[in-house]
């Protein structure tokens, strides 16, 4: 395997500053990151230090001031709007800290809206919908709305719908960050348990130590600069 | 616009001005001592621009409509005065014969100059009257020599020159004084108008046309319209000129008076000169008579019953007449009631009954001979007219817009519990750090206010400029029909502030209920942005609510006893407002509506169980059927809806108890309920009326029905529909499964709106409430054109009707038709002569032997023999065509037909009944057998037995009233006259070549004043006037759909905001921006499509329904319920795109949400 297949994201130099009236923040001041295919990565660092941003700009769904981000061999941010938005389709998942959900669909029509979107067929999407459902254990849940489940259920929903595309990178924003200790325990459980089986990268943005110590591999981050890769590399 | 709701403009403009500055008081005085709360409620505003001019327009269209309706009142009141001012300048009062007389002609009085001058000497020292004019009046044809251009009605005036002065003499249209008693033999005065008609000025020839000769006169000068000029065609000579002319010398028309004063103020003075006058002329004996034959129990009871349901004005007048009858003397004020012509109405009125037969019989006679002379006040009822005009007017503007007003309120509403719902964590926090939910309240009402302000000036703006842009399209309209009439734009101050005030104090009022309602929160539920389902309180206790409702009933009292309090303490701010609330609240609005209020939220638990429901539902049933006190369809129908409603919720409250969820429950019932509800509105009237025969025989159904209707209707619609909306959407799933792309969309698109019942249920019921309402007034309108589809059988198989002026008469039409020029004989099929006679007739036999006033069309045998009338039902023996029995009518003038109006029981304008004249047969009977009759000639008293034997079918009755049909040669015989022809009719062998002819027999006929007119394109004018007036004030109504596409604007910026992190998680999961795009505008494209359709279905059922009783009730064959589809497409469509274009804004923001951002915060 070549070096370039063997890293399912290749980022380098990324610059992104947040300009609000006159106020510049920067937020990521070059980072190169490479992240191995089936790999799970936890990115760590204080509040503050760009951790959420480098998700967003590696995932795509924010722009980037300057640097390459390359994912699967595409030059993720050279993309039109229309085609990033394709690809996160088809080829990515993501869980966040506030589960995001929509209210107003119940579990399986909440998992099954990346399929549908990629235009599979609706009965099969229902289909593979609930055989994710029943994977992170809310077979008897799926017709709930998610104000109906507790934390810890409405995040496993999140994650069904995140992997229901099979994806093949999950992003991962705090994903235990509002959950009780136990609920956090069981949400990380599920994830590696389905890294290990799928195959598929996890890349976690967290601020959890225990978190950190179930990844594969930790990145370190300060004042929007990777100070440690977890590979011997970093500022 | 004088009056609104029977409230004189004036005053309702102080008081709803006190109302909103006492409301702005008490704002300023809550902000200058809560200012953070002010602080927290105005900063948002300039903060979102967009968001506030989109409140700013959903508040401000209640107003508009209202200003709209005033503001056309207005114009109209004005337009109506306008020509009462200036037609009759100083002209305040005609007096004029009360009786026909020997020497009389037909139409036409006369007073001896002797009793004139004895008049004038009497009235000579009465300061309130600056002139009196003996007047000769005579209607006669004229031409123009010169270029052979007619006038068939010129009004000839003969005026004394040397009483001119009196009334401000003539003008001179080129500038001047016109001197009458300069004119020389053969030379007179022409209007403007005139002069304008027949080409003339000054020099030129006009030749009049007399009964045995033709006169020329030269014209002396063109006088400014107006006075004695009049506004129609007038020339005006000397009256001892015009007496000659006519060989009545020492005679003349009528005396006309001036009041002292201009054209205006003169008129201050109407209502005591006439009354003087009436009391002059009037024989004291009989009046005498009259009040101790009136003094009667009975009648008084009837009068004070009569006064207590009269308007104002009249009410005034029946208290005038009621204490006169009470008094001990002939008083001079029951001498003038006697004489006034509406106090006259309601005494014969209430005379026509059966128990008062015999009092009726004398009081006639007794009537009769009161007086001499009637004085007629006819600037003071023309102003009056004006002023019932422009009120009618604007209630009849209001009525029709109360769906579109209530929707108004209802987005107002909406509004204030988005904005609450964008500021609920805000909220929370101001109460978890010690505000007071009446803190929460005031910053709303803030917040409220400063809206309000701004809103109602520019709604105000918009719908004045909305009536002027009605009334410029009117006058367009209407300009083909009389040019003479033009509507001038006119608002005045009271109407302006009127508007403000009103659109003011009800978005405060509806801000201040709206804040009350969402300042109720729970602090947790708010702050942690988390649904108030989950932080739910149990309602009231019972005896929470009773006090409740006891504090509503002493509220004044207890604010009062506040404010002592905070006086003793010296604190005047609050003590101030205590007091002000305290004195605003005795204000019966307020204080019922408080109590109201309470009253409801005590029966709230209960009606929510149903049972509550069921009773009140009864108890209108019962109210409106045998002889319960409100005998309407309406509440009939209502008490229905409310008993099924109940019924629903009963049911509800029952299996709630059991294991079923609450969601199927729910369903079920709803569903169940709200299929009842609709089921029983769907069927129509004459089937229920079938069902339950006498029970609702005699429910009257009005306008009210379609409030009622409308209200059940689209309430059980959207009910039934919310609550089955998965269905709709399963549907539109199977119906785009093929494009796989848009299910994802589709499922939020759908998802949202039914996630939010109250707010997408809002929506729903006002455009459907609008589209409702716009679908039947489109669909009647069009309806009843239908029956304008078959002229010649409408005109009774005539095609062309020609009027001769009756000093005039033609002689023997057919040989001058056969001698003239200009018509070709061949050409005319058919010719029919008639005279319109006003008489009163009764039934032989009948039970009621009141006399009535009906139209007697004295018909010639040319008319007789070729009038082609369908015939309802035809008297046994007399044959069963109209032909036979037209001939019979022939070969004996005993024997008449009549049409259907006299068979029935009808409602008249403003509810009042107007009594069947016969009771021998029934318009619906499928047979009958000859009656009798009897007719009185008015005047002359003289009675003729007749009898009736065919009913006149009620498709003629279009646009042409018909009355009661017979020869010429029954009534001949009782008036002192002969009675001229005045009305011809004419069938031509060709119909499309009746314009020409019409105008061929006008020139034929010019010396007697002919004026004829096409009857189909008479109909198609009429017709089509009515059409587009209708097709106006539609569009007028069609303001309120800008009230639900409003509140889609609304809903959907709002929607926006609500779901930025929604709509970043959907991007991030790969909806492309045009997805996001296009899931808001099916989104709103759900709500308006479902509104449309729910509009459209429900009004079209109602106006079938409609259509088919007023067929089965009033008999009227010829319509045919019809659609009128392009109209309908047009309004549909445009609102659909507007719905749309409402949208397209938030929606673009909505593509534009960028993820990462939208992700990051909460």
């Amino acid at each position: 395997m070549s070096d370039q297949n063997e890293y399912i994201v290749d980022a380098t130099g990324i610059h992104k500053t947040y300009r609000t009236g006159k106020v510049t923040v920067p937020a990521l001041r070059g980072i190169d990151l490479r992240i191995r295919r089936g790999e799970m990565v936890a990115i760590m660092g204080p509040s503050g230090c760009g951790k959420t941003t480098t998700l967003n700009c590696l995932s795509g769904l924010d722009e980037i001031d300057s640097g390459t981000v390359i994912v699967e061999d595409q030059v993720i941010h050279d993309l039109p709007d229309d085609d990033r938005s394709d690809y996160r389709a088809r080829r990515m998942g993501f869980v966040f800290q506030l589960y995001n959900l929509l209210p107003v669909l119940s579990a399986v029509e909440n998992v099954e809206m990346p399929l549908l979107v990629s235009g599979v067929n609706p009965k099969e999407a229902r289909q593979r919908s609930l055989e994710l459902l029943d994977q992170v254990g809310l077979a008897d849940r799926t017709d709930h709305l998610p104000s109906e489940l507790s934390g810890g259920q409405r995040q496993r929903v999140t994650i069904a719908r995140a992997l229901v595309n099979h994806p093949a990178i999950v992003w991962a924003d705090e994903p235990t960050g509002d959950l009780d200790s136990e609920s956090a325990g069981e949400i990380m459980e599920l994830m590696t348990r389905l890294n290990r089986d799928s195959g598929e990268t996890f890349v976690i943005v967290t601020h959890s130590r225990e978190v950190g110590e179930i990844a594969d591999r930790i990145v370190f981050m300060r004042d929007g600069l990777v100070t440690d890769d977890g590979l011997g590399g970093g500022d | 616009m004088e009056k609104l709701f029977g409230i004189p403009m004036p005053v309702l403009m102080m008081a709803l001005s006190g109302i909103f500055l006492t409301a702005m008081l008490v704002v300023v005085v809550m902000a200058l001592r809560n200012s953070v709360m002010l602080k927290m409620a105005i900063r948002p505003i300039s903060r979102r621009p967009g968001m506030t001019a989109l409140i700013i327009i959903g508040v401000m269209l209640s107003t508009i409509i209202m200003a709209a309706a005033f503001g056309t009142a207005d114009t109209l009141t004005y337009s109506i005065r306008d020509i009462a001012v200036n037609g009759l300048q100083e002209i305040d009062e005609v007096i004029v014969p009360a009786r026909a007389a020997e020497g009389d002609t037909f139409g036409q009085s006369f007073i001896a100059m002797d009793r004139y001058r004895q008049l004038q000497a009497e009235l000579d020292g009465d300061d309130r009257i600056d002139g009196m004019m003996p007047q000769y009046t005579a209607n006669i044809p004229a031409t123009n020599p010169a270029d052979g251009l007619s006038e068939g009605q010129l009004n000839l005036v003969g005026v004394d020159p040397a009483q001119l002065s009196g009334f401000g003499g003539l003008r001179l249209a080129a500038g001047g004084d016109a001197a009458v008693e300069s004119l020389a033999d053969g030379e007179a005065f022409i209007n403007e108008k005139a002069a304008e008609e027949l080409e003339l000025q000054t020099g030129g020839e006009l030749e009049l046309y007399l009964e045995d000769r033709s006169v020329l006169f030269g014209v002396k000068g063109v006088l400014e319209n107006g006075s004695f000029a009049g506004i129609a065609p007038t020339m005006v000579l000397s009256l001892n000129r015009a007496q000659e002319l006519f060989d009545r010398p020492g005679q003349i028309s009528s005396i006309v008076i001036s009041n002292r004063g201009d054209e205006i103020s003169g008129n201050d003075l109407s209502d005591e000169v006439t009354r003087d006058l009436r009391v002059r002329f009037v024989d004291r004996e009989v009046a005498e008579r009259l009040k101790v034959l009136l003094q009667q129990d009975a009648f008084i009871a009837a009068l004070a019953e009569r006064r207590d349901d009269a308007v104002l004005d009249s009410r005034e007048k029946l208290d005038d007449l009621l204490a006169g009858l009470r008094a001990a003397d002939l008083t001079d004020d029951l001498i003038a009631a006697f004489g006034d012509d509406e106090t006259t109405a309601v005494m014969f009125d209430i005379l026509d009954d059966e128990e008062m037969r015999d009092l009726q019989r004398e009081a006639v006679t007794l009537f009769a001979e009161l007086g001499e002379f009637r004085v007629l006040s006819i600037k003071s009822d023309l102003l009056r007219g004006a002023e019932a005009a422009g009120t009618g007017v604007s209630a009849f503007f209001l009525t029709f817009s109360v769906f579109s007003i209530g929707s108004g309120i209802l987005l107002i509403f909406l509004i204030f519990v988005l904005l609450a719902g964008a500021r609920k964590s805000e909220m929370g926090m101001a109460r978890a750090v010690g505000a007071k939910r009446r803190n929460l309240v005031q910053m709303f009402v803030f917040e409220g206010t400063a809206y309000a302000l701004v809103s109602a000036a520019i709604g105000v703006v918009l719908g004045l400029g909305v009536s002027a842009l009605m009334v410029d399209i009117l006058n367009r309209l209407f300009s083909t029909f009389d040019d003479d009439f033009t509507l001038q734009i006119h608002f005045t101050l009271p109407t302006i502030v009127v508007s403000y005030c009103l659109g003011m104090i009800i978005t405060f009022a509806t801000v201040a209920v709206s804040a009350y309602r969402v300042s109720n929160l729970n602090i947790v539920a708010a702050v942690r942005n988390l649904p108030e389902s989950l932080a739910q309180t149990a309602s009231p206790r019972l005896s929470t609510r009773l006090r409740g409702l006891l504090a509503g009933i002493v509220r004044p009292a207890i604010f009062l006893w506040r404010g002592l309090r905070y006086l003793v303490k010296l604190d005047f701010v609050p003590a101030l407002i205590h007091l002000v609330l305290a004195v605003l609240w005795l204000v019966p609005v307020f204080w019922l509506a408080d109590i109201l209020i309470q009253l409801f939220r005590l029966a709230w638990p209960y009606l929510l169980q149903g049972w509550l429901l069921i009773l009140i539902g009864i108890a209108l049933i019962a109210a409106s059927i045998g002889i319960g006190p409100l005998q309407l369809w309406s509440a009939f129908g209502g008490g229905v809806t409310l008993v099924l409603a109940g019924i629903g919720l009963s049911v509800r409250t029952l299996i709630a108890r059991g294991d079923m969820s609450p969601e199927t429950h729910d369903r079920a019932v709803f569903t169940a309920t709200g299929v009842a509800i609709l089921v029983f509105w769907a069927l129509p009237g004459s089937l229920i009326e079938r069902i339950l025969g006498e029970i609702v025989d005699d429910l009257r159904g009005d306008i009210d029905i379609m409030f009622v209707s409308g209200i059940a209707m689209v309430g059980a619609a959207v009910w039934t529909v919310m609550y089955n909306a998965d269905l709709i959407l399963r549907a539109l799933q199977a119906a785009t499964s093929r494009f796989r792309q848009l299910r994802p969309v589709l499922v939020t698109a759908v998802a949202y709106p039914l996630s939010s019942k109250f707010r997408t249920g809002l929506t729903l019921a006002m455009f459907a409430l609008v589209i409702f309402t716009l679908t039947i007034m489109s669909v009647l309108t069009e309806t009843f054109g239908t029956q304008f589809a078959e002229t010649r059988v409408i005109t009774g198989g005539w095609d062309i009707e020609g009027n001769v002026n009756p000093t005039t008469p033609i002689e023997d039409i057919r040989s001058d038709i056969a001698r003239s020029d200009h018509i070709r004989e061949s050409e005319i099929e058919a010719i029919g002569g008639y005279t319109t006679i006003p008489v009163q007739v009764r039934e032989v036999e009948g039970d009621d032997q009141g006399w009535s006033g009906v139209r007697f069309i004295a018909a010639d045998d040319g008319y007789l023999e070729s009038s082609s009338y369908q015939l309802k039902l035809i008297a046994e023996g007399f044959g069963s065509s109209t032909g036979e029995v037209f001939e019979a009518m022939r070969n004996d003038p005993t024997l008449v037909v009549v049409d259907g109006s006299m068979l029935d029981t009808t409602q008249g304008q403003g509810g009042q009944t107007i009594d069947r004249v016969f009771e021998a047969v029934d318009y619906d009977d499928s047979s009958m057998s000859p009656f009798r009759i009897e007719l009185r000639e008015p005047n002359t008293r003289t009675v003729t037995e007749l009898s009736v034997v065919g009913v006149i079918d009620r498709v003629h009755d279009t646009g042409f009233g018909i009355g009661m049909v017979g020869s010429k040669s029954a009534i001949e015989g009782q008036l002192p006259f002969p009675i001229p022809t005045t009305t011809y009719r004419f069938r031509v062998v060709h119909a499309e070549g009746a314009e020409d002819i019409a105008k061929d027999i006008e020139r034929s006929f010019l010396e007697h004043g002919m004026d004829t007119v096409a009857l189909e394109g008479l109909l198609d004018e009429q017709f089509g006037a009515t059409r587009a007036f209708f097709r106006l004030f539609t569009g007028f109504m069609a303001l309120g759909l800008f009230v639900g596409i409003a509140a889609l604007g609304v809903v959907s910026t709002r929607a926006v905001v609500e779901r930025r992190q929604q709509i970043g998680m959907l991007r991030a999961i790969g909806h492309r921006r045009s997805m996001i795009q296009l899931s808001f505008m099916i989104e709103s494209s759900f709500v308006a499509v479902l509104g449309i359709v729910i509009g459209t279905v429900l009004g079209l059922v109602l106006s079938y329904n409609a259509v088919i009783d007023i067929r089965e009730d009033q008999g009227l064959d010829t319509i045919r319920f019809a659609i009128p589809w392009a109209q309908m497409a047009i309004i549909l469509g445009l609102t659909y795109l507007f719905s749309l274009l409402a949208t397209y804004v938030p929606a673009r923001q909505a593509s534009k949400v960028y993820p990462a951002e939208a992700l990051r915060y909460e």
